[in-house]
């Protein structure tokens, strides 16, 4: 694990593929995100993005390529990069009978953080989990589980974050707070990788678009310089476009 | 009446479209058991016919009758479940149908065809295993038993949800204490408190350690201890596979704090170990007691060397079965189950047989844990 000095992008895809032959074959990917930036991806249902984001954070084992997460090659048995990482899935399943509060604290003990007294609290306070945190979570409702997935992906402010649909299942005021979360990251320098199928989110919040189709990944280009009704233009462009075939699957 | 059958087309469609997706492995599995199952027969025949033999006819005849009631127990209980997840699954035929808006008597007459399908199917094997193999009861006794089967499913079937449990206040927020000792202690806090499959297997493995107790009371031959001693080692080993299926079906919480399979895998080794130590120490103080007050209170070397080898026995399931748990699908209890009880009938049996049966128990570990490796990222 010798790391290269400097390395030019936080996160990198060389040559990435992940092949469920014979019905679908993702890549090759090549990418490079620096730190600070917030990146969308969108595709249609079944089009790969979850199984994207599952190479990216090394729990899917790539058919060949490799993922360089600060310039160290990820794989499963890679925990302390693993750690720079916070990742939220799709469907996020959390333990059925524990409560919010307890799986806070063990997912705080597992990322070994200091100051598990402090930081499990104001995740909870941030994601409004503070009120339901003694009730088990299979008593709770879609939206609230999520809150609480989200303050564990987020607990240890990680320098890359990585959101499947994040924004499914929240109500106004947690959708606000997780848009200002993703603003405060960027301003900080951290980076971001999510998943929407709401352009206007893509629009507002990305400084890059990502679009996938027939498991090739292609960038959204201008971005940068289009206003905001522009993106979401070219978004939808994009997507009515190119991305309506069917997913070969 | 056709939108009935529609319904009911729909159900064995779908039994068959899963068996489709899952046929290399369903079939692989159920052919490996079968092989596995007929091996052990085969090695261990002579073995076991000695042994059955040191019974009398009229505790042989008990025996088999002890195993006919278990496997009815086992039979309505699970149908009562299946047939309660029917009823209750959002993803299930009577809840689409409902969606649909489909009318209420159609839904209960589904429902009523359902549930004799899975009566017949799951009763009348269990009829023909018992008949084959176990014992033949007659005609009266075979229809008052089938009676309280069905009691006993239509009584599970309406058991209460369990609700919402009592749960003890949180202790206060430490900071960490070793990722191992972390992984560990949730786990078994998770166990013993909160994963209610987990608490009734370990309850039933208590009431084996019972039965070493009972028959060493009666003076029955060592091996009805071994076997109770068996039971109560694989029943509270069961709980470590519930808790395992749990743990998978939300592993992106320890995949993504950068959890490894070893790490993930040496924890269930200790858990395993844990509950085995656990249980064994139950198994050698339970058969002393019931020798200790069979025999008057004079317990020699030769009780106290039968003890060690009841209590090497009980230890057995917990030790391999953490080396199983992802062998094939760690979700799928029952799979996981199955698994172990081939594992432990030749471990098990070897080990009573001689002490030096325990050498499978690192045999087996080298081999298992190299074929599972990693399993814990692609479960």
């Amino acid at each position: 694990m010798t790391a290269p000095s400097a390395p030019l992008h936080l996160l990198q895809a060389i040559q990435l593929t992940k092949s469920f032959a014979p019905r679908y074959q993702l890549g090759p990917v090549e990418l490079g995100l620096s730190a600070g930036e917030t990146v969308g991806v969108i595709g249609k249902n079944g089009a790969g993005k979850s199984t994207l984001f599952q190479l990216l954070t090394g729990n899917l084992d790539a058919s060949s390529g490799e993922v360089r997460l600060d310039g160290h090659k990820l794989t499963p048995d890679t925990p302390q990069i693993k750690r720079l990482i916070g990742y939220l899935p799709q469907d996020p399943v959390l333990p059925r009978w524990a409560t919010g509060r307890e799986v806070l604290g063990y997912g705080a003990r597992l990322y070994e953080l200091n100051d598990i007294a402090k930081r499990v609290p104001a995740a909870e306070a941030y994601w409004d989990c503070g009120s339901y945190r003694q009730k088990p979570l299979s008593t709770l409702s879609y939206g609230m589980q999520k809150r609480v997935a989200l303050a564990l992906a987020t607990i240890h402010e990680p320098r890359l974050l990585i959101l499947d649909e994040p924004f499914s299942g929240l109500d106004l005021n947690h959708i606000k707070a997780l848009e200002e979360l993703l603003i405060q990251r960027r301003t900080s320098g951290l980076t971001t990788v999510l998943s929407t199928h709401v352009t206007a989110f893509c629009a507002r919040l990305c400084s890059r678009v990502w679009s996938i189709s027939d498991g090739c990944l292609d960038s959204i280009e201008p971005w940068l310089s289009l206003s905001q009704p522009q993106r979401e233009r070219a978004i939808e462009d994009r997507f009515f476009g190119t991305l309506a075939a069917p997913v070969r699957r | 009446m056709g939108r009935l059958l529609h319904l009911y087309l729909l159900w064995w469609l779908g039994l068959g479209h899963r068996l489709r997706h899952d046929l290399a492995r369903e079939l692989t599995f159920a052919v490996a058991s079968g092989v596995l199952m007929a091996t052990f027969f085969y090695v261990f025949n002579d073995f076991l016919n000695v042994q059955v033999a040191t019974l009398s006819h009229p505790m042989h005849e008990r025996f088999a009758q002890l195993a006919s009631l278990t496997m009815m127990l086992i039979t309505a209980a699970s149908t009562a479940t299946w047939l309660r997840q029917e009823r209750l699954a959002s993803r299930g035929v009577r809840q689409m149908g409902l969606l649909l808006g489909e009318d209420q008597a159609t839904l209960t007459a589904w429902s009523w065809l359902y549930a004799l399908t899975l009566l017949g199917l799951s009763h009348g094997l269990c009829w023909w295993v018992i008949a084959r193999w176990l014992t033949l009861w007659s005609p009266l006794a075979t229809a008052i038993q089938e009676g309280l089967m069905l009691l006993l499913t239509a009584v599970v079937m309406r058991l209460p949800g369990g609700g919402e449990p009592k749960l003890r206040p949180d202790a206060p927020l430490s900071s960490h204490q070793g990722l191992g000792f972390t992984l560990y202690i949730w786990r078994l806090k998770q166990m013993l408190q909160r994963n209610r499959a987990s608490q009734l297997s370990l309850a039933i493995g208590v009431l084996f350690l019972m039965f070493i107790t009972m028959t060493t009371l009666r003076g029955l031959p060592l091996f009805a201890q071994a076997v109770s001693a068996l039971a109560a080692g694989y029943t509270s080993t069961a709980a470590l596979y519930f808790q395992l299926a749990s743990d998978l079906s939300s592993a992106w919480t320890e995949r993504g704090s950068g959890i490894t399979h070893d790490r993930f895998v040496r924890t269930y080794i200790w858990l395993g170990a844990t509950l085995g130590a656990s249980y064994a120490l139950g198994a050698l103080l339970a058969y002393l007691v019931g020798a200790a007050v069979h025999g008057t209170c004079n317990v020699d070397a030769a009780t106290l060397g039968q003890a060690l080898q009841i209590a090497a026995v009980t230890l057995v399931p917990g030790l391999i079965a953490p080396m199983l748990g992802l062998q094939v699908d760690g979700r799928r209890s029952g799979t996981n189950l199955l698994l172990l009880l081939i594992a432990t009938l030749f471990i098990g049996t070897a080990v009573f047989a001689h002490w030096l049966g325990l050498v499978l128990i690192p045999i087996l570990g080298s081999f298992a844990l190299k074929s599972q490796a990693g399993r814990f990222y692609r479960a």
